[in-house]
């Protein structure tokens, strides 16, 4: 177990990888700078963590989300399609079980979830030092917004994203399972957060249980629902995902090695 | 035993590719599995290897099923071409496959490298190699890590005829080191130059085309 978390740490732990996640929360923080006159407001931390509350506007904040959830959903798919469908005979043979292998790719994904995201967060938080601006007025705040603190709105949103993350990227890997196509998978699991998100806006009460709608951590803060909430529901999601997929490779795996794309096997 | 298949069929969309296949491998040696393309050979051999699954009967490998997830121990395989990672060099995707088990040294694998007609300093990512040096490539990979078992499908495709002698003697050193080949080619001379036994893949069917004594 230990060599293959290796293996997969050697090949996703990549200059490209690692700098593709910080630009696109780069990529977010300037947009939202932009459409706030150049600043972000409240100070340091409160700057910082402003450009991460999404969505509060629909149409406007779900696109912004998705621009961030694209990299990890892109890296992780070129991975999952070069091992399943042209490495299988390397790799897979090697570890011994396929589940070992599939576990072992599951917990580097989400290290690099929870190594990425903190990257972003520092971008976030550099962010804050250039455009933070404590007299802005600009922008009409939530009230949860001003009353937490900016660290607690931080280490908030760093857990309930982690998780989010985690899950759209782990149900786009067993859409991959099921349809041996990325790009299908990917837009399928797009169209579940925008469904979930949309269902968010239209029954706030269940909320706390959308987990793939964690990440957009300003729902939950308007309505008020505790932080706990969020994380328990997305572990339970989590828990529920791996088992599923763990199922699915136990049973399926001559299916997905061969594909729905007639690569053969 | 070292290959154990009882009774094995397998259907592929409709089409039974091996109809009831009993096959068993109990000494050490170079078997050969001749049969027109599209007979079933790389369906039998992706079937020991535990990629594909029997739809009914078992196969086992030293003892242990294989399938549902569960590989073969103590064992190496060329499949087609094998998908390196493009961006490394062939020295580094050997040793970034090699530390999955963690039994082989870089020595070793320099050696290999070697072996096979490449050279393990050649910095060049894989992704300019040609299908020929991917293919010695693909064979040092199978043989790397000395199996007990080692699975060849088509290994001469694609390869000049310096790579088909030098893969010639690699699969006789390996005999010789008491190490059991199953090979599958449809060139008739690999067939008689290297094999103590041949079967024919035929209808779904395995049968002894040729015996040594
Ligand atoms: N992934 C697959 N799906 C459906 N049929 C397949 C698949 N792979 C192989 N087959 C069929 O199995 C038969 C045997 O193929 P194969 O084992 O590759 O033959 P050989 O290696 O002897 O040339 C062929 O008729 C082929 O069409
Ligand atoms: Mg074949």
């Amino acid at each position: 177990m230990i060599n293959l978390l290796r293996y997969h740490m050697k090949i996703f732990f990549a200059p490209f990888t690692l700098l593709i996640v910080p630009l696109v929360y780069a990529l977010n923080a300037l947009t939202v700078v932009s459409i706030n006159q150049g600043v972000l407001p409240g100070d340091l931390w409160h700057a910082a963590a402003f450009p991460l509350y999404i969505p509060i506007n629909l149409k406007f904040d779900l696109p912004r989300w998705f621009i961030i959830l694209l990299p990890y959903m892109m890296i992780t798919t070129l991975y999952v399609q070069n091992e399943l469908h042209h490495r299988f005979s390397l790799t897979l043979i090697r570890s011994g079980n396929a589940l070992l292998w599939l576990n072992s790719m599951i917990v580097v994904i989400i290290k690099l979830i929870m190594v990425t995201t903190l990257a972003g967060f520092f971008v976030n938080l550099f962010a804050g030092v250039l455009f933070g601006d404590t007299q802005s007025n600009m922008v009409q705040l939530l009230p949860v917004f001003t009353d937490s603190s900016g660290i607690r709105l931080m280490i908030g949103e760093y857990f309930m994203m982690i998780l989010s993350i985690s899950i759209s990227v782990l149900l786009n890997i067993l859409f991959i399972l099921f349809i041996g196509h990325g790009g299908l998978a990917t837009l399928t699991v797009i169209i579940l957060v925008s469904v979930s998100t949309v269902t968010a806006f239209l029954i706030p009460p269940i909320i706390p249980w959308l987990p793939l709608n964690s990440g957009m951590a300003a729902l939950k803060e308007m309505n008020n629902f505790p932080l706990a909430y969020g994380l328990i529901s997305g572990c339970v999601a989590l828990a529920i995902l791996v088992a599923v997929m763990n199922l699915v490779f136990k049973y399926k795996l001559e299916q997905i090695l061969i594909g729905n794309q007639g690569r053969g096997l | 035993m070292i290959v154990e298949m009882v009774n094995v069929t397998k259907d592929m969309k409709g089409h039974k590719i091996l109809n009831g296949i009993n096959f068993t491998i109990e000494t050490p040696g170079v078997y050969g599995v001749v049969g027109r393309n599209g007979s079933g050979k790389s369906v039998l051999f992706k079937t020991i290897a535990g990629l594909l699954q029997p739809t009914i009967g078992n196969v086992k490998v030293f003892g242990e099923l294989v399938g549902k997830g569960s590989f073969p121990k103590d064992f190496g395989a060329l499949f087609d071409t094998p998908g390196f990672v493009p961006r490394y060099s062939a020295l580094d995707n050997l040793k970034l496959l090699a530390s999955i088990k963690g039994v082989v040294k870089e020595e070793e694998i320099r050696e290999v490298i070697k072996v096979v007609g490449l050279e393990p300093d050649d910095r060049r990512p894989v992704r300019k190699y040609s299908l020929g040096m991917k293919q010695r490539l693909g064979i040092a990979q199978a043989i790397m890590e000395h199996p007990k078992l080692l699975v060849l499908d088509e290994p001469m495709n694609g390869l000049d005829e310096s790579g088909v002698q030098e893969v010639r003697k690699v699969i006789n050193e390996f005999k010789s080191e008491g190490t059991t080949v199953l090979l599958a080619s449809h060139n008739r001379e690999d067939i008689e130059l290297l094999c103590d036994q041949v079967y024919l893949m035929e209808q779904g069917e395995l049968r002894v085309f040729r015996e040594d004594v």
